[in-house]
C-alpha cells in the first residue's frame, strides 16, 4: 500500500508534504507525533488531502498556528497534521461594505495590518495574535478582552467555507451582515475544536478603528472593592469595551505590583470616551481604589495585548495549567476566591485575568502536578477547559446537555471519526 | 394511531379546551402572514407547559404525524404553515416572563411571550430585549428566535441570535434539554446556535433565556428627505463606509411616504422621493457631534430637509411611522407581496435601481421600507390577488428582484426565513453540497423529518434526498442535482 505521505505527494505540491522527523517533532500533539505533515497552498489542495486522510483511515489534526492545540484531550490517533498555514489571502475585500473574505490560515496580525490600511479592524483580540490563525480561533472560539464592547467571534462571524473529512466543500452565510438564507452553519464550527471539518475560509463584519479610546487601570486592596465597583459599572448606561479583574498575579505577570486592579476601557467619540474615562474613574474611587493611572496611546495598546496574552496556552511549563472558568456574572468573585483558595491549599500560586461581567475567568496555575491538578479542577465551579501538558488530568468540565445529539451530529459530519479523535468533550468523538 | 385516537390521546393530555379540531376554528392555523400557500393541519394544540408539549411530541412522533410549531403567525415565509398536515403546536398558552435576573442581565421566558410586552415589562427597570421585529407587538419570542428575527436596531445590536443564551428544547425524539444556563459561553457543540433560526425543524423551544441590553443615556432622531432614491441610498451607502455605526438606518420611498403621511399626518413632503429615518444611541456627551457629521453628509449628498425629532413624542411617532407602513400599504393597493432580501451595502443604489425598473418591467408599483443601514431590502410589490395576471406578475418580479440581490452578492432572505415561500430559490443561493451540509445537521436533530418536514429545503431534492446523497458521497462537481 502507498504510504500517506507518498499518496499526498501524487495529489498536491510534493515539498508540502513532509515525514521528516524533524518537522514531525515540531508538531506534537501532547506528546504524540504525527506520521505526516501536510500544508496545502489552496482549496482544491486541501479537499485532496481531506480525501486521502478518508482513503488512509489517517486520522488528522487541523493545525492553524498551533497556539492552541494544549487546549483538550490527548488525541487518541494522530496521523496528519494540516497546517493551513499556506491558506493566508485576503479573499474579498470591499472596504465600504465593511465585511472581509480571508482564508483560515492568515494569522489574526496580517489581517489586523490589512484592515489598518483601510482604517478598519476585526474586533477580536486574542492572545497571540502574531501566531494565531482566523481558523484556530474559530475551531477554538477564542475571545479577547474587548469581548465586552464589541462581542465575541460568534457575533461577528457572517460566513464560513469548510472541508469534511473525505473532500466535501461547503459554505454557510455570506457577505452580508444579516442573513436568515438556510441554518446558521457558522454557529456549528465555531468552537468545534476541528471535530466537524477544516475551517478553510472565514467571512467577518468589520468595524472602523475608533477615533478614540480610554484605558484606566486601577489598584484596589481588596478583591470585594473591585467588583462592587465593577457591579456599579454594570448598572449604568456606559458602554465600556472592556472590564478586566486582575489578581495580584495578573498585575506581576503584566510588570506591575499590587493586591489587584481593574483595567477599563472605553472607544469611540472622543466626547463619549472622556464621559467614560471621568464617570469611570469617580466609580472606582468611589469603591477605595488605591490608585488610578490612564494608560495612553503604545503604551496602553501594549497593556491590552498584554492582557489578551494571560490567558495564551503555549509554552506550558511541565508544572502548570491553564483553566478556563465559565460562571454567571454575580458569581465570578466567589469563583475567583475559590480558585486562590484552593489553589493555595496546595501550594501552587494562582495568576487570574477574568472578564469579569462576563464571568469568563481565566487561571493559570503553578507549580502543580497531576494528582494535584486533578483534585484542584473537581472542585472548581465552571470549569470549561485545562490546558496543560501535565497527563493524566481532566480536561474538560463535565460533558454538556444534549451529548447524544451532539455525538450524532459529530457522527454525521465525521462518520469515521478522523477528525480530532478523542480531543473533544468527554463522550464526543473519542474515535472508532 | 388514526386521527380520532390522536385527538382523544391529545386531549388527555393538555385538556379539551386546548385542542382545536373544528375545521372552522383551524382555519386560523392554515397558514402564517404568507398566504401563498395554505394547508388545514390535522389538528392543532395548545399545550401549557414544557412536559405536555413533550408529551405531545411523543403522540406526534408514534402517529407519524408532521409537528409544526406555532407562535404568533406573523411569519412572513409559510414557517408555520402545515403543509403536510399535522399537529400544529401553538404556543400561545406558554405566555409567561418567568424569571429576571438584572444581576446576570439574562431574563427566562416562555415562548408564547409578546416581543413588545417582554420590552415594556423590563423597561421600568432600565432594559430591553433588542430585537424589535415590525411586527413586535404581536409576534413571539420563540417565534424570533426560530427565524432569527431582525427589525429596525438589528444594525447596531444585532440579530435575535445575539441574545439568545440557552434554550429549553423538545426535541423531535421527544427528550427535552437545557442547552445551557445563560453563562456566556458553553462547551460542546452551540446547540443554541444552531437552533436560532432553524425555522422550528429542529425542535421546539419552550423556555429561554435571553439577554436583557441596558437602555441607552441618550437618543437623537432625525428624518432627512431625499429628492430620489438614488441620493439616499448614496447616502447610506457613505454613512456606513465612513465607519458611521447608528443605531438604526431605515429608508422609505415616495409610495410609502405617501401610504405613511395619509395615517400619520407627518406632514412629509410628498414631493420627497425617499426620506431617511437616522437613529444615533449612546451616552450624551458627543452624540450631537455626531448627529451634526451624519446630517452633513445627507445634505452633502442632496437632502432638502433634515427634520430632527426632538421629543419623546415626536421621536415615538416617527418610528410608529415606520413599522406601520407596511400596514399603511392598504391605502394603495389590496395586497402586498414583501421581498426580503440583503445586499452588500455598497451595492444598494445598484439594486434599487433594478427594483425600479423591475417595477416597470412588470407594470406593478413597487414601494420600498427596508433597513437600509443593513443592506436589507424590503421592496413591497403593490396588486390584487384576485387578478390572477396581477398575481402572476407579482411572484415574476419577486423572482428577478431575488436573482438580483444573488447577482449583486446578496442572499435571498435577511430576517424572515426561508420557509415555504423562497426555498425553491434555496439552490440559487446554494450549491448542492451546502445544502446537503445543511440537511445532514437537520437530520442529526430529527431523523425522520417529523418537524415543520417541507420548509427550507427545496422540492425536488428536500431534506430527506439531500442527506441520502450525501451518505453516499456525492461530489461537489457532480452537476444536476436539484436542478
Amino acid at each position: 500500500m502507498t504510504s500517506l505521505a507518498d499518496a499526498l505527494r501524487a495529489a498536491i505540491a510534493p515539498d508540502a508534504v513532509q515525514d521528516d522527523e524533524a518537522t514531525l517533532a515540531t508538531f506534537r500533539v501532547h506528546g504524540m507525533s504525527p506520521r505526516c505533515v501536510a500544508t496545502p497552498g489552496n482549496l482544491e489542495e486541501l479537499q485532496a488531502v481531506m480525501r486521502i486522510a478518508v482513503e488512509q483511515r489517517a486520522a488528522v489534526a487541523p493545525w492553524g498556528g498551533g497556539t492552541q492545540q494544549l487546549i483538550g484531550a490527548p488525541p487518541v490517533r494522530l496521523d496528519l497534521v494540516v497546517r493551513t498555514t499556506r491558506l493566508n489571502r485576503v479573499l474579498a475585500h470591499v472596504p465600504d461594505d465593511l465585511t472581509i473574505s480571508v482564508e483560515a490560515g492568515m494569522t489574526c496580525g496580517a489581517l489586523r495590518d490589512h484592515l489598518a490600511r483601510h482604517g478598519q479592524m476585526l474586533a477580536l483580540d486574542p492572545p497571540l495574535p502574531e501566531r494565531a490563525t482566523i481558523g484556530g480561533l474559530i475551531a477554538t472560539a477564542t475571545d479577547g478582552p474587548r469581548r465586552l464592547g464589541y462581542g465575541t467571534l460568534r457575533d461577528i462571524l457572517i460566513g464560513i467555507t469548510v472541508v469534511e473529512a473525505g473532500g466535501r466543500v461547503s459554505r454557510g452565510g455570506g457577505m452580508v451582515v444579516k442573513n436568515v438564507s438556510g441554518f446558521d452553519m457558522m454557529k456549528l464550527y465555531l468552537g468545534s475544536f476541528g471535530t466537524l471539518a477544516v475551517i478553510a475560509s472565514a467571512n467577518f463584519k468589520l468595524l472602523p478603528v475608533p477615533r478614540a479610546s480610554g484605558t484606566l487601570l486601577c489598584w484596589f486592596s481588596r478583591a470585594a472593592q473591585a467588583f462592587a465597583a465593577l457591579d456599579e459599572l454594570d448598572g449604568t448606561q456606559l458602554t465600556p469595551t472592556a472590564a478586566e479583574f486582575l489578581n495580584s498575579g495578573a498585575l506581576a505577570a503584566l510588570g506591575r505590583s499590587g493586591a489587584c486592579g481593574v483595567a477599563l476601557a472605553a472607544e469611540g467619540l472622543a466626547g463619549a470616551v472622556e464621559r467614560h474615562v471621568t464617570d469611570m474613574t469617580a466609580i472606582v474611587q468611589r469603591h477605595g481604589a488605591t490608585e488610578t493611572q490612564r494608560l495612553h496611546g503604545d503604551e496602553a495598546a501594549a497593556f491590552w495585548s498584554a492582557v489578551a496574552d494571560l490567558s495564551r496556552t503555549t509554552d506550558a511549563g511541565d508544572d502548570e495549567a491553564l483553566v478556563k472558568l465559565v460562571v454567571l456574572p454575580a458569581d465570578v468573585a466567589e469563583a475567583i476566591a475559590c480558585v486562590e483558595t484552593q489553589a493555595a491549599q496546595i501550594g501552587a500560586a494562582a495568576t487570574i485575568n477574568a472578564r469579569a461581567l462576563h464571568g469568563v475567568v481565566y487561571a493559570r496555575i503553578r507549580p502543580v502536578s497531576s494528582a494535584r491538578l486533578s483534585a484542584l479542577i473537581a472542585s472548581l465551579p465552571g470549569v470549561q477547559w485545562v490546558a496543560t501538558i501535565l497527563p493524566a488530568t481532566p480536561r474538560w468540565g463535565p460533558p454538556p446537555a444534549g451529548i447524544e445529539l451532539m455525538q450524532r451530529i459529530r457522527e454525521e459530519f465525521d462518520p469515521s471519526g478522523l477528525l480530532n479523535p478523542g480531543r473533544f468533550v468527554r463522550g464526543l468523538g473519542t474515535g472508532h | 394511531m388514526n386521527r380520532v385516537d390522536v385527538v382523544n390521546e391529545l386531549r388527555r393530555i393538555v385538556g379539551a379546551r386546548a385542542v382545536i379540531d373544528d375545521e372552522a376554528t383551524l382555519l386560523t392555523y392554515e397558514a402564517d402572514g404568507c398566504v401563498l400557500d395554505t394547508h388545514a393541519p390535522n389538528v392543532a394544540v395548545l399545550p401549557a407547559t414544557t412536559e405536555e408539549t413533550a408529551a405531545v411530541v411523543q403522540i406526534a412522533k408514534r402517529a407519524g404525524m408532521p409537528i409544526v410549531p406555532r407562535g404568533a403567525g406573523t411569519g412572513l415565509s409559510g414557517g408555520a404553515t402545515p403543509i403536510h398536515g399535522g399537529i400544529v403546536i401553538s404556543t400561545a398558552r406558554m405566555e409567561r416572563v418567568l424569571e429576571v435576573d438584572t444581576r446576570n442581565r439574562r431574563v427566562r421566558v416562555q415562548p408564547g411571550v409578546i416581543n413588545w410586552e417582554l420590552s415594556q415589562y423590563l423597561a421600568p427597570s432600565g432594559y430591553a430585549f433588542m430585537p424589535d421585529p415590525s411586527s413586535q407587538k404581536a409576534c413571539t419570542i420563540g417565534g424570533n428566535i426560530a427565524n432569527n428575527s431582525g427589525g429596525p436596531h438589528c444594525l447596531k445590536y444585532g440579530m435575535t441570535t445575539n441574545h439568545v443564551l440557552a434554550l429549553r428544547v423538545v426535541l423531535p425524539d421527544g427528550s427535552v434539554i437545557w442547552t445551557g444556563d445563560g453563562r456566556a459561553d458553553g462547551i460542546g457543540y452551540d446547540l443554541a446556535g444552531v437552533l436560532t433560526g432553524s425555522e422550528g425543524t429542529c425542535g421546539i423551544i419552550t423556555e429561554a433565556w435571553v439577554r436583557m441590553t441596558r437602555l441607552p443615556e441618550a437618543l437623537r432622531v432625525v428624518l432627512a428627505l431625499f429628492p430620489d432614491i438614488p441620493a439616499a441610498s448614496q447616502t447610506v451607502s457613505t454613512v456606513i463606509a465612513r465607519g458611521f455605526l447608528p443605531a438604526a438606518l431605515e429608508m422609505m420611498d415616495q409610495l410609502a411616504i405617501r401610504a405613511v403621511n395619509g395615517m400619520y399626518r407627518l406632514g412629509l413632503p410628498e414631493s420627497a422621493g425617499a426620506a431617511l429615518l437616522i437613529e444615533l444611541d449612546g451616552v450624551h456627551d458627543g452624540l450631537d457631534d455626531l448627529l451634526a457629521e451624519i446630517t452633513g453628509i445627507c445634505r452633502d449628498l442632496g437632502a432638502m430637509e433634515v427634520r430632527p425629532a426632538k421629543t419623546a413624542a415626536e421621536q415615538a411617532q416617527v418610528w410608529a411611522a415606520r413599522k406601520n407602513a407596511f400596514g399603511a400599504m392598504g391605502r394603495l393597493a389590496p395586497t402586498y407581496y414583501l421581498v426580503d432580501t440583503v445586499v452588500p451595502r455598497t451595492r444598494l443604489p445598484a439594486t434599487l435601481a433594478r427594483v425600479g425598473e423591475v417595477s416597470r418591467d412588470y407594470h406593478l408599483p413597487i414601494a420600498n421600507v427596508f433597513h437600509a443601514g443593513d443592506g436589507n431590502l424590503h421592496p413591497l410589490i403593490l396588486f390584487d390577488r384576485r387578478d390572477k395576471g396581477q398575481l402572476e406578475r407579482a411572484l415574476g418580479a419577486a423572482t428577478d428582484i431575488l436573482q438580483e440581490s444573488i447577482r449583486q452578492g446578496g442572499v435571498i432572505s435577511g430576517e424572515h426565513g426561508i420557509g415555504v415561500e423562497k426555498r425553491d430559490y434555496m439552490d440559487l443561493l446554494f450549491t448542492t453540497e451546502d445544502l446537503a451540509a445543511m440537511a445532514g445537521l437537520k437530520r442529526s436533530f430529527d431523523p425522520y423529518e417529523i418537524f415543520n418536514p417541507g420548509k427550507i429545503f427545496p422540492r425536488g431534492v428536500g431534506c430527506g434526498e439531500l442527506a441520502t446523497l450525501r451518505r453516499q458521497g456525492m461530489r461537489a462537481t457532480e452537476p444536476g442535482i436539484g436542478n
